[in-house]
């Protein structure tokens, strides 16, 4: 399992430019190949055995399915029933069920979906050259009650349909993704319904997440859904743009009836397959997960691992079958810091997707115990001479969507409510399962000859714009997508407020804190609250971050939590002055204890601060709050005998005066160890005084760069 | 006498064009670096040198213009360099062919300055070719090296060509109008065992250039890497002298080979 890891970590060692030309002689001599893997048998339950997986409360059982779903892989099409059996744990008493009918989204331009997307997600578009119109839909044919009197219907294709049941009506809500299913008569708490739908799923051509391209089909949000019922109503909110899902945990029966060809992947374990009429029928079981998703493409090749009794299958193109033991020791290293850091993945199986190219719109998702990940970039010949190589790419999607099983998989957030307690804990999960992967504080994730760039600097340099426009606590609509905030807002900086507080409360007490919420939140529905709450409780409402002795400087944790998650706010903190200046001597007349005058000697005459002994003058630091974001912040400031200092300023004031009586000041920094995750621009934190000549430490290496190329460029090689 | 004894023998030549260029880069870069330190200060950057590039990306971020200024740097530089070259051409074929006073050799930059730019424009038809199988790789030779070998084969073929036509310029009053001066050209390196020659010394200069580039990669910030890089500028203009002085011999040889000269 870990040969994967070995030879990942061989091929990213870096020799110089020689061997790296070697290297690259080698790969480009390399023909693709199938990574060879050891069998691995599929689990015989969806989730791992009692010891392993960890606390499963069955109160959070809510809504069982049965499905039976036919592909007809020509027209794109499945037409199925499911049977939703779902149990009113509120307080409420209701007369209709609603619906998610997600597929809808994609059914004409005047979706809130399209309307907002305007065609495009993330790169990709709906529109294409062939002729098919490329539309999905999800259409209801018949909804019935079945007698609920009667004990729960055994699970079974066979058992579906069963006799008696009463007709119900539905109709699509003013947009089609939602659907409100009319009852017969109300449910009061605690009852327990089961419904039967009939249904046609018209996949569109994939561009956002789900559906067909060529002979691959992705099934993601492709069947009626019920939505969660909270104590305040349903929560059924319209599918657009941003906002992704939200439903309640159970237990799903799926049985699946493809071309013979095709090969499946889908949530939970495959318990039955046979071959029948050049058709393949598969059954599978998922428990306590809140999706189901399947994919089946006839081009698909196999990669299996195994970890702790967990069954990791890839299913990957041909031409980038190579790249499966590195994605498999990605998927493992995740696993490790995942279950360490926030309690044991209760599921025996983990599949990884890997779309083809013309489905890109499909890569990058995650659903319950199966996600599609992205290609690792192809590395190039000229990549190693010029030192060229990252861990972004491919990588660091098996990563961030891994990430997702337990950061919405587990801990079922709204994501349509508060994205960023999935996208934006998962992305400050992902950074640390890197850091654990790599053993190291500040992981490189790429490099370019002899620089490099870590996540902490890459998260930075993405926030440096449209993370001023919406707060980060807010719902996926409010991030429209002509701010082209919600990726900065939403993952990157949800991170850095989370680093940010990380660092300064310390890492060991805040991983404590989110270790609790991890597991008294496993199978809930948590919100921000509900988190803040939990860092609250766990970390106390203070954290003193000056050491014993110190004029005491403290964090507010709600204070932070508050500007960082509900305001605009941004970080910058400048140096404002960093100077030495003649000290207040004794010159003039004073009266002595007679009363009398003495003294009148002249004021002292003009020097240059150069030229003063260190005893007549005072070092000045003045340090400045540019960004209106309150935050205490840490200086360090080095004398001219070389001696540092460390000080905390509460960073309530818009400036803050440090002087040093017959100390001279060379250098004062901000945020010295760069605690601050949440500020972006970094260049004003370190001045000089300014009778120190000195370099600015980016114009001399740059210029000398630009000049070097020049050279380069004037070489007189042919023209 | 040997191309490389003509080279040696001009030492002023080489160390006027090699200070030409190393006061051109010198110079190019200076506004470029004006701008980035204004926009940088007071401040100093202390997170090392392996963060150059983030910390660039960074105030690009806040101040564009300094990406326009490093551009704007780079393409001036680079036509430039061809002008230059452009504009020595002629002082270096005769200064090579004999030895000269400092106003012949000048003169001969200018006089034949005309004449060297249009056989040089007839000379981009097929360096555009070359470039052209490179970039878009019209023959689909999908390994990376072997069309970077093809495309250096090419490439050193149209500099040998022009350097010889250029020469039979200079040196044999050959026309410029007329193109067939330098399809000869083209066959007449290859067909010699000179051509090899040269072609060897044109790798070098190649490697010397591809040396510098590495260097700025794998060395970024070091102090002492812009004066390794000036150096090897001063040597590469030594090998441009050295492949030259091929094309030089071949015209002189061409000349006592000729009736009534
Ligand atoms: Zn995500």
């Amino acid at each position: 399992m870990f040969v994967g890891v070995a030879a990942y970590g061989r091929a990213r060692r870096y020799g110089g430019p020689a061997l790296a030309v070697l290297l690259a002689l080698t790969l480009a001599c390399d023909a693709p190949s199938v990574p060879e893997s050891a069998p691995v048998p599929e689990p015989s339950a969806a989730l791992r055995p009692p010891e392993a997986r960890g606390h499963v409360p069955s109160d959070a059982r809510v809504a069982d399915y049965v499905i039976d779903a036919r592909l007809d892989a020509d027209e794109h099409q499945v037409t199925g029933t499911v049977r939703i059996t779902w149990r009113n744990r509120t307080s409420r008493t209701v007369d209709d069920l609603q619906l998610h009918t997600y597929m809808n989204a994609f059914r004409a331009e005047d979706t809130a979906w399209m309307r907002e997307a305007r065609g495009g997600h993330r790169g990709s578009s709906l529109a294409h050259e062939d002729d098919a119109p490329g539309w999905g839909y999800v259409d209801l044919l018949a909804v019935r009650r079945l007698d609920h009197e009667s004990p729960p219907p055994p699970r079974g294709a066979s058992e579906l349909s069963a006799a008696a049941p009463v007709q119900l009506r539905w109709a699509e809500g003013e947009d089609p993704s939602v659907t409100r299913v009319a009852l017969d008569e109300p449910l009061g708490p605690n009852d327990q319904v089961t419904v039967e739908l009939d249904f046609v799923t018209q996949l569109p051509r994939v561009f956002a997440r789900t559906g067909y391209a060529g002979d691959f089909h992705m099934l993601g949000q492709w069947y009626p859904k019920i939505a969660v019922l909270e104590t305040g109503g349903w929560r059924n909110h319209v599918f657009t743009l941003n906002a992704e899902f939200y439903a309640d945990f159970g237990d799903y029966t799926v049985h699946l009836d493809v071309p013979e060809n095709m090969i499946v992947g889908a949530s939970g374990v495959l318990v039955e397959e046979r071959v029948e009429d050049g058709r393949k029928r598969l059954r599978y079981d998922a428990e306590m997960v809140h999706d189901f998703a399947w994919v089946a493409d006839p081009d698909f090749v196999e990669h299996l691992g195994e970890w702790h009794g967990i069954r990791i299958r890839q299913l990957l193109q041909p031409e980038h079958a190579r790249d499966a033991p590195q994605h498999l020791a990605a998927q493992i290293a995740a696993l490790e810091s995942m279950e360490a850091r926030f309690g044991p993945y209760p599921w025996s199986t983990i599949t990884i997707v890997h779309v083809p190219k013309e489905a890109k719109g499909a890569g990058g998702m995650e659903y319950p115990t199966l996600y599609t990940t992205s290609d690792i970039l192809a590395r190039k010949p000229w990549h190693a001479l010029v030192g060229f190589d990252e861990r972004l790419s491919g990588v660091f999607t098996t990563i961030h969507e891994f990430g997702h099983q337990y950061f919405q998989g587990l801990l079922a957030s709204n994501e349509q409510r508060q994205p960023w307690l999935d996208e934006g804990m998962n992305t400050f999960s992902n950074g640390l399962a890197i850091m654990d992967w790599t053993q190291s504080e500040s992981p490189v994730v790429a490099r370019l000859g002899n620089q490099v760039a870590t996540v902490d600097q890459l998260g930075r340099l993405t926030m440096l714009v449209k993370t001023d426009l919406v707060p980060v606590d807010s719902a996926a609509e409010e991030f429209p997508k002509l701010t082209e905030s919600y990726g900065s807002t939403v993952y990157r900086k949800t991170a850095a407020l989370m680093q940010t507080l990380r660092s300064y409360v310390g890492h060991p007490r805040f991983d404590a804190a989110l270790r609790v919420y991890a597991e008294r939140w496993r199978f809930r529905h948590p919100t921000g609250d509900d988190l803040v709450a939990t860092l609250l409780e766990q970390l106390g409402p203070r954290a003193t971050l000056t050491r014993e002795g110190d004029e005491r400087v403290e964090l507010d944790v709600r204070d932070y939590l508050d500007q960082a998650l509900h305001t605009v706010r941004r970080v910058d903190f400048e140096l404002e002055r960093v100077q030495n200046r003649r000290a207040v001597s004794s010159a003039g007349w004073h009266r002595d204890e007679h009363g009398a005058l003495v003294g009148g000697e002249p004021p002292a005459e003009e020097t240059s601060i150069a030229e003063l002994a260190d005893d007549e003058l005072e070092g000045v630091v003045v340090v400045r709050r540019k960004g209106d974001f309150q935050l205490p912040v840490e200086l360090e400031i080095e004398f001219s005998d070389g001696a540092v200092v460390r000080r905390w300023w509460d960073g309530r004031d818009a400036y803050r005066i440090f002087v040093w009586p017959g100390r001279r000041v060379a250098r004062a920094t901000v945020d010295p160890d760069r605690l601050i995750a949440l500020e972006s621009y970094t260049l004003n934190n370190t001045r000089f005084a300014p009778e120190l000549e000195r370099d600015d430490g980016l114009s001399r290496p740059i210029g000398d760069t630009v000049e070097l190329v020049e050279l380069a460029l004037l070489g007189g090689l042919g023209l | 006498m040997t191309a490389l004894r003509r080279v040696l023998g001009a030492p002023g030549l080489w160390l006027t064009i090699a200070a030409l260029k190393l006061a051109l880069a010198f110079v190019l870069v200076r506004p470029a670096r004006a701008v980035l330190e204004a926009s940088l200060a007071p401040f100093t950057i202390t997170s090392g040198r392996s963060a150059l590039l983030i910390e660039l990306t960074r105030i690009i971020a806040r101040h564009e213009a300094i990406a326009a200024a490093l551009v704007t740097s780079l393409i001036l530089t680079a036509i430039l360099g061809v002008l230059l070259w452009l504009l020595v051409a002629g002082a270096v074929i005769t200064r090579l062919a004999a030895r000269r006073s400092l106003d012949e050799t000048l003169g001969a930059s200018l006089r034949y300055l005309p004449k060297i730019a249009l056989v040089t424009v007839y000379s981009l038809i097929p360096r555009a070719l070359v470039v052209f199988n490179l970039v878009v790789d019209p023959l689909g030779m999908e390994n990376f090296w072997a069309r970077l070998i093809v495309f250096w084969l090419g490439w050193t073929w149209c500099t040998l060509a022009l350097d010889r036509a250029r020469a039979g310029v200079v040196l044999r009053g050959a026309s410029a109008l007329d193109p067939r001066p330098l399809v000869g050209a083209f066959l007449e390196v290859v067909t010699r065992r000179r051509g090899l020659a040269a072609a060897g010394v044109m790798l070098l200069g190649g490697l010397t250039m591809v040396a510098t580039l590495e260097l700025g990669v794998w060395y970024l910030g070091a102090p002492w890497v812009v004066w390794a890089a000036r150096l090897l500028a001063i040597v590469s203009v030594g090998l441009a002298l050295w492949r030259i002085a091929f094309a030089v011999e071949a015209a002189l040889d061409e000349g006592a080979r000729a009736p009534g000269s």
